[in-house]
């Protein structure tokens, strides 16, 4: 499919979205809730491009994880209007979340300092990662999103039901400020919430035997140093990238 | 475990649960009858998840955790999905609300009229506060905009029915009828 990127002809493959094709071509779209291993969702807004179809006079304002690329169509990625709207959503994100690291290493890349909005100190950006990656990755539907508008949050059902989670950490390896974490909880006190909750690599089904020859010891355990050792490949997510195990549920 | 016997070990452990929390019994012998029926209506669809939650907050008054996570069962719907429609839109409540739901109208000729006062004799009758439900699941009070009969005004509804030009010295006695 042949199409317009910041004013030179690229191809792409049919069904690509613009931020898949301009990543290919070497093109640089800011996007949080983005991700290889899950469906696109559009929650972020940073990945906003100007885009003009075949034949049409206006060029308009769309997310670019979610928009198909068409024969034909115009794209730019950085003009002064996509980077006026998109430091004012950084705004809004430094003012949400303004100690995160991330948050505000963006920040400082588009030039934002202050942030005109009231602060609110909480980490979670409410990009849906973690959300999306316990359904449609690891299929355990652990946590969802609670309540609307100022008040959402990323929950657990009735705000402490943890009964779903099989504690592999995809969640907090997909989240981009570090605003969902493990907790370390001792293999004692595990062993008291029931034998079942012991082991991540078996719940994800790493591992065949429920029983474990280090008696859940995961500091010993070689496939866990091995997990933490290699940064940038949870092994979830490596294998969801070669194709997901099944499609969100709508 | 398969998913049957999920389902018969979670009615078990429900029953086990109402049975020692000593929680109203249950008419008949059949556990979770009423959501059953309910999800019968609806054809056992998860498309019809609001509908289902509409029909069952009629019947309680609120949306019950166990027949929600039983409804989450059958339907094969996370209960994360389930929890955020229930706490998405206003109109569902997963707390306990008493028998009789009072709304009563702050609007702007209500409060002309008087409203807070008769807001004020409300909670000094009823021991609550507005957004509360008295301790023998009675009464839930809560306070609305506009209810849109202003020329009766102070004005509120309790349950579907509307109780008009109110006062706060007799508005005690209005609530006397609803058991």
């Amino acid at each position: 499919m042949k199409f317009v990127l910041n004013g030179r002809a690229r191809t792409t493959t049919r069904g690509a979205t613009v931020l898949d094709a301009a990543r290919a071509a070497g093109v640089d779209i800011p996007a949080v809730c983005a991700h290889d291993a899950l469906q696109p969702y559009g929650a972020c807004r940073l990945c906003i491009v100007e885009v003009r179809e075949k034949g049409k006079k206006r060029w308009r304002v769309v997310t670019s994880c979610l928009y198909p690329v068409t024969a034909g169509l115009e794209v730019e990625t950085d003009t002064e209007r996509i980077r006026r709207l998109r430091r004012l959503l950084i705004e809004l994100l430094l003012a949400r979340s303004g100690c995160a690291p991330y948050v505000r290493e963006l920040a400082r890349r588009y030039g934002v300092t202050k942030a005109r909005f009231s602060r609110l100190d909480d980490d979670c950006i409410l990009c849906g990662l973690c959300v999306r990656v316990c359904t449609e990755v690891v299929g355990a539907n652990a946590i969802g999103f609670a309540e609307r508008g100022i008040g959402r949050k990323v929950d657990s059902p009735f705000g402490i039901d943890h009964s779903r989670c099989v504690a592999c950490g995809a969640c907090t390896y997909v989240c981009p400020t570090g605003a969902i974490q493990m907790e370390h909880i001792r293999t004692g006190e595990l062993r008291a919430v029931g034998g079942e909750h012991l082991c991540r690599y078996t719940l994800m089904g790493f591992l065949s035997d429920a029983v474990c020859a280090l008696n859940y010891e995961c500091h010993r355990c070689e496939i866990d140093q091995k997990f933490r050792a290699e940064a940038g490949t949870h092994p979830i997510l490596a294998r969801a990238r070669k194709g997901p195990r099944k499609k969100a549920r709508r | 475990m398969n998913r049957v016997d999920t389902i018969h070990a979670l009615e078990t452990a429900l029953a086990a649960e109402r049975e020692r929390t000593g929680a109203k019994p249950l008419k008949g012998t059949a556990e979770l009858r009423t959501v059953r029926q309910i999800l019968a209506k609806h054809g056992g669809k998860a498309s019809q998840i609001i509908a289902i939650l509409q029909d069952l907050q009629a019947v309680y008054h609120y949306l019950p955790e166990p027949e929600l996570r039983f409804i989450s069962l059958k339907l094969e719907v996370p209960l994360t999905r389930l929890y955020a429609i229930a706490t998405f839109y206003k109109a569902f409540r997963l707390v306990p609300r008493g028998r009789h739901e009072i709304s009563l109208c702050m609007g702007t000729a209500c409060h002309v009229r008087g409203a807070m006062r008769v807001k004020d004799a409300i909670e000094r009758e009823l021991k609550i506060r507005v957004g509360g439900t008295t301790n023998d699941m009675r009464f839930s009070f809560e306070t609305v905009r506009c209810l849109g009969c202003c020329g009766q005004a102070p004005v509120m509804t309790v349950d579907e029915e509307l109780v008009s030009r109110l006062d706060h010295l007799t508005v005690g006695k209005a609530l006397e009828r609803y058991k």
